[in-house]
Parts: structure tokens; sequence; C-alpha cells
């Protein structure tokens, strides 16, 4: 096992992720139970429905995922910067304040630690939004369906 | 860079009348531009039908509607933010750290699919969602009994904000009237103008009454809510909407000259912050943690904090009815970094004015007792002797009232909807005409707008707080709920309950602990506080608690009926997409 490890790390990575990324209908507790169970018993086979999940919903878990990702990544950067550097104690405050850096005007821990993810984070958000999340049909609501049927109906 | 510090120091900290009467004509042009827009937005809606058109603007929103208009600036943004800065220093930069990841986790954690549903079933409110979703109209009449309770709470503690700020700009007024509960002055015990008059004796009389009332703020709250009722009933939502996003810009316009004139006054960020430390009633507190004065933000509240503001975002009534009423998924696509940009450019120049206000302004406003008017004072301070000053200065000032119209029309929106749609429609009246539901909606929010005005005559205490605990409840109510809906396919109508009431009732019972005991001594300083179980803000455990409990009693209860839930969860077959 620990060989597997080290010989295929990214492989069970991706294997990680293509767990994750399955259709959310099989996650994430569903993974613990019994598939069938949440069939009745006149519905159609679970292969045949398994085989064909909605795509928006797959797009929008895997999206999902990785939105909650980038949020730990930020949570860990700019959490654990600011409580390691701007928590000197009151009785050390004041030689902190003798040592503190500035830059661009920020105290040091305020750039490093939030500054500069925040702006990490809008360029983040910027490829997320570009590359990750795809464009989907959302179809029509039925009001409006049934209004286009009268209106072409009318038309005609 | 002295010089502009000394000259500063030369201004009067009391605007003049000249001033006041420029203040008070942006802010009448910002009241007739929002009227003017529910007008434009009344035309707009009427193509389609009344509810869909007046609730969700026909699923029309573009980008920057979406972006700008989520209802994630209020009042508190450009008060109660401000005054937390200035009383407590730069750790209320980690205290809105995660706001950093709002505009992504706001989109992309839900917004796709609850885009997608709501098409799919033809939602118009968020009730509606989860009705159409589990097939229960119980959980419907839950959803929304819990939306017009906390939207209610939040929406009535806006006018007191919406009052008090009419009020400031009105000339002869005098500017140290504008303050809330949050501030350490009332926490210690020291009473400001708003909150005497709640414990005041009362006059017995009407006309007792009247001679003790203060009248501008009477006067303020009158033409503030006839304003925000008015033009949210000529134009509905897509007037909600419209406004917000015109106020949106003028905010943003406002903080960037205030940041400019800020710097050039104090001659820098790091000149600000070192100024601000040599002051001996602030010190080297100011720049570390957990903050000046108190323990603001202890390591346990901001990790909680950068949680909480995520938490509140993606699943709240305000933010979902947005997201069901965009155009497409590009249009979300493009709001999130509209949003990103727009709170960048919002809340770090917002930080940095209050810092140099640390160092700018003459008196201690902490002591004072008037930390909230960071904002207004900044704006008259810097801007006197810029030639046109008292227009921008009024721009400025128009920023924190627009964002508190903005928020009360958003709000009376979604309760109107939840009233009407997801009561009246729905319980009372399954057949009602176009007309009846026009003049229910109508009536409904009349009646909001009335009983706001009622609850804001003596003003409300505890602003800022009822607002927090108002978002919280919401969040930790609707959060787990909002996922389970979205992605889990054996959710059960039972479980998704349990989730929203466990979720609501760990928080009322953390804040009623709250009441009973003693100031921790972190967290803001009110008396309207809750319990900070092992140092977290209530929302974490509402939500832990309602992930827990919906789960359990999902697997406790039957699956959901296939047939609905494979209409959510799998492809259409070939012949229904066709």
């Amino acid at each position: 096992m620990h060989c597997a490890l080290r010989r295929r790390p990214f492989a069970i990575g991706a294997s990680l992720w293509h767990i994750a990324c399955t259709p959310p209908c099989r996650f994430p507790t569903d993974l613990m139970s019994n598939p069938y169970e949440v069939y009745s018993s006149d519905a159609p086979p679970p292969a045949t429905r398994a085989a064909t999940p909605d795509p928006i919903l797959q797009s929008a878990w895997r999206e999902a995922l990785t939105v909650f990702g980038t949020w730990g990544v930020a949570l860990v950067w700019s959490f654990g910067y600011c409580a390691w550097f701007a928590y000197p104690g009151r009785d050390n405050m004041a030689e902190a304040a003798g040592k503190l850096t500035y830059v661009f005007g920020f105290p040091s821990w305020v750039f490093w630690g939030i500054v500069l993810p925040w702006l990490c984070c809008v360029a983040a958000s910027f490829v997320l939004s570009r590359f990750v999340i795809t464009d989907a049909d959302l179809g029509m609501d039925p009001d409006e369906a049934m209004r286009e049927i009268i209106g072409e109906e009318g038309d005609a | 860079m002295l010089e502009p510090l000394i000259l500063l120091s030369q201004v009067p900290s009391q605007p003049s009348t000249w001033d006041r009467w420029m203040t008070l004509g942006v802010l009448v042009a910002l009241i007739v531009a929002s009227v003017w827009l529910g007008t434009v937005a009344q035309r707009a809606m009427s193509r389609g039908t009344f509810l869909k058109g007046f609730f969700l603007g026909n699923r029309g929103l573009g980008a920057w509607a979406i972006a700008l208009t989520a209802t994630v600036q209020s009042g508190g943004t450009f008060m109660g933010f401000p005054s937390l800065v200035y009383s407590h220093g730069w750790i209320v930069a980690l205290w809105i750290g995660s706001y950093m990841v709002v505009p992504i986790t706001g989109f992309g954690i839900v917004g796709k699919r609850i885009a997608q549903i709501s098409r799919k079933t033809g939602a118009i409110t968020m009730p509606d969602l989860y009705r159409e979703r589990f097939g229960s109209p119980a959980l419907g009449i839950v959803t929304s009994l819990l939306i017009v309770a906390f939207m209610t709470s939040m929406m009535v503690a806006q006018f007191k904000a919406g009052g008090m700020l009419m009020k400031l700009a009105f000339p002869g007024s005098n500017l140290a009237a504008v303050a809330d509960e949050s501030s350490p002055a009332a926490a210690s015990g020291r009473r400001e103008p708003a909150d005497q008059g709640a414990d005041a004796p009362r006059s017995p009389t009407i006309a007792g009454w009247w001679q003790n009332a203060d009248k501008a703020y009477l006067l303020g709250l009158a033409i503030f809510s006839l304003t925000v009722v008015g033009y949210t009933l000529i134009g509905g939502f897509l007037a909600a909407v419209w406004t917000d996003l015109f106020q949106s810009v003028m905010m943003f316009i406002g903080v960037a000259i205030l940041l400019c004139l800020s710097l050039y006054a104090v001659g820098g960020l790091q000149a600000a912050t070192e100024r601000a430390i040599a002051k001996p009633e602030v010190g080297p507190a100011l720049v570390f943690g957990p903050g000046l004065g108190r323990d603001f933000l202890p390591i346990s509240l901001a990790f909680s904090f950068f949680l909480f503001w995520p938490l509140t975002g993606f699943a709240s009534p305000a933010s979902v009815t947005r997201v069901m009423a965009c155009k497409d998924i590009g249009t979300l696509r493009r709001s999130i970094v509209i949003l990103c940009l727009y709170n960048t450019g919002i809340y770090l120049p917002l930080i940095c004015i209050c810092i140099c206000a640390r160092a700018l302004l003459p008196d201690d406003l902490v002591a004072a007792g008037k930390s909230d008017e960071v904002v207004p004072r900044m704006a008259l301070l810097t801007t006197a002797g810029v030639p046109g000053g008292s227009l921008i200065s009024g721009l400025i000032l128009a920023a924190p009232f627009g964002a508190v119209m903005a928020t009360v029309s958003a709000y009376l929106v979604v309760i109107a909807s939840g009233l009407v749609r997801d009561l009246y429609q729905r319980f009372i009246n399954p057949r009602a005409t176009e007309t009846q539901l026009k003049r229910w909606t109508w009536g409904a929010m009349i009646a909001v707008g009335l009983l706001a005005v009622a609850l804001n005559i003596e003003p409300v205490r505890y602003l800022q707080a009822v607002v927090v605990f108002s978002g919280g409840c919401a969040a930790a109510s609707f959060v787990v709920p909002c996922l389970m809906l979205c992605y889990w396919r054996r959710a059960t109508t039972a479980g998704v309950m349990a989730a929203m009431l466990t979720g609501a009732a760990t928080m009322l019972a953390l804040y009623l602990i709250g009441f009973q005991t003693t100031d921790p001594g972190i967290g803001n300083a009110t008396s309207f506080r809750p319990y900070f179980l092992w140092g977290l803000e209530p929302l974490l455990w509402g939500v832990g608690f309602s992930a827990i409990v919906g789960v359990i009693v999902t697997y406790l209860t039957p699956p959901t009926d296939e047939k609905l839930v494979a209409k959510f969860f799998d492809a259409a077959a070939p012949e229904a997409a066709s």
C-alpha cells in the first residue's frame, strides 16, 4: 500500500477527485448507504437512471467543490497567517509595535494576511468564473413555455 | 505633508448651514431618482404576469444588477462597520476578511442549481422552491414563516437608520445625533439621544408625547418610509434592484473620493497608523489582535467570522431570490467578478478611511459615544476647502442613506412575496385574480411599512445587534436545507424541516442564554449579545446542529417520491427534452 502511494500519488489524487465529482445523486452521504434504498418499488431500475444524471447537477456539484476548496485555501492562508502574526499578546504589544513593518502603508500582517489573499481571491474568482464554471441551458419555466406555445398558436 | 493636517485641524467639526443644504439637496436628488426608477421598473415589469414581474423581474436580471444588488451593503456597511474599525483598529480587517470569498461562494456553491430548479418548477419565491422540490406545502409555509419573521426584524431595524440619516441631513440638526447602541458608550451605560426616548418617562397624553418627541427624527422617518415603500410599491422587485444598483454605484464613487481625500489629508496610510498609535487614548493595540479597547476579536471569533460572512451570503432569501431572477449562467459568472471587484473597492478603502479618521479627527468619538459618525465626519472634514466640497460631502453622505434604502426595499419585496404568494395565494385564495393579488401585495407592503414606522416612533435599540442576529438566524435556518435541496437526492421533507427548525432554535437558545449571562468581554460591546459557546459565533453551532439533525431525520424517514426526485436529479428523457 505504501509503495502504491509512493508510486502513484497523482493517480490516487485523481481518483479521490473523481470520487468527489461523482454525480451528487450518490454523494455525499448516499455513499454510506445502500444506493437502492432511495428508489421506491415502482421506480425504474437504478442502473438505468444512474447512467443519466443531470449534467447541470454534475457540473454544479464539481464547481461547488472547487469553490469550497478555494474558501478552504483562503481560510488557511488568511486566518492562519493573521493568527500567527497579528496576536502578540496584550503584554507584548508595545514591543511588537516597535518592530512593526509596513508594506504599501499597511501593517505587514494586514498586507500578507488580508490584502494579498484578497487580491488573489479576485484573480481566482476571475479564473473560476471564466474557466471552471460552465454555461448551461437552464430551460424555460412552465409559465414561459406555456406562453410561448400560446403565442405560437396565436401567431398561427 | 503636514500642511493638509494643519489646515484640517482648523476646520470646525460641525458643518455649515450651506453644507447642510447641499447635503439635503443630494439626498432629495437621490430620493427623486429612486422614485423615477420605480416608475420605469413598473413599465418594464408589466410585460409578464403580475407575480413574476413584481417579485422576480421576469427572470431578466443582468450581471451588474445581480452583482451589485445582492444586498451585501446595508446601513451597517457605512455606519456599523466604520464604527468597528475606528473603535477596534486594524484587526477588523480580519473580522471582515472573508468577504474576499463571499462573491464566489455566494454564486458558485448553489447558484447554478437554484437557477435551474427555480426554472424547472416555475418557482417565484424561496418557499416556492422548497415546496416544489419536496412536494410539501407544509415545508413551504414553514419557510415562509421563518423568512417573514427574520426579514421583518432586520428590516424594522433599518428604518431607524433611515430616519436618523434624514435627520442628520436637515440644516440645523445636531450631527452628534446619529449613533446606536453598538458604540461602547452605550454599552457602558451612557445613553444616546435615540435610546433615551426608549426608557424616558412617558407622557400619558398624545400632546405631551408630541411635545417631548424628537420631531426631526420623526419627520426623517416619515420621509424615508414614504419614499422607500412608495417606490417599491410602484416598481416591485425591479424597482428594488434598479435603485439598489444606482445606489451601489453612488456608494462606490463616494468611498473612492473619500479614500483619496483622507490619504491626502493625513499624508499616507503608514503615517495614519503611526499618528494614531501615538495618541494616548489609542496606543499599539490599534494594530494588533484582539483589538483596541476590548477583546473584540479573539482567535476563536476570528475563525468564526471567516465562516460567518460566506454562510450568511449564499442561502439568504434575498440572495436566493436574486439568483432565481438571473437571465442565464453567463450572467452569474460575470456577477462573481463584478461583485469581487466591488467588495474590494468598498471594504479595503473603508478600513483605510477609518484608520485615517483615528489620526485625523480631533475628538475621541468612542469616548463620546459617536463612533457611528466616522464616515459623515470624515466627509465633512476632508471636503472642507475643496472646490465643490459640500457637493462631494453630500454625495458621500448619500451612500449610507442609499444603502439603507436598498436594504429595506429588497426586504420589503421578500416579505410581501412571503405573505401574498406563499400564504394568501397558496392557502387563502388559490384562485386569486391578478387584480386581487396586486391589491393584496400593495396592502401587505403598506402594512409592513406602517408596522416598521410604528415600531420606530420610539427608535428600536440594538440596531446593529438586531441586524447581526436576524442575518445569523436566517443563515442558520437555511444553509443546510439549501444544500440538501440542491445536492442531496435522499433528502426528505422531514429532514429539511428539522434542519431549518434546529438551526433557528439553536440561534434563539444561544441568544436567550446570552441575555442571562454576564458580558464575556469578547465581540461587539452590546447588551443584545449571544452566548459564545467555546468562544465561537452562534451561527457555527446553528449550522452544525442543523446539519446533524437534518441528516439523522432524513435517514429516519422514508425517501421522497422517486418521480419527484428524478425530475431534479436525472437528465430529461430524450422525448421529454424534445
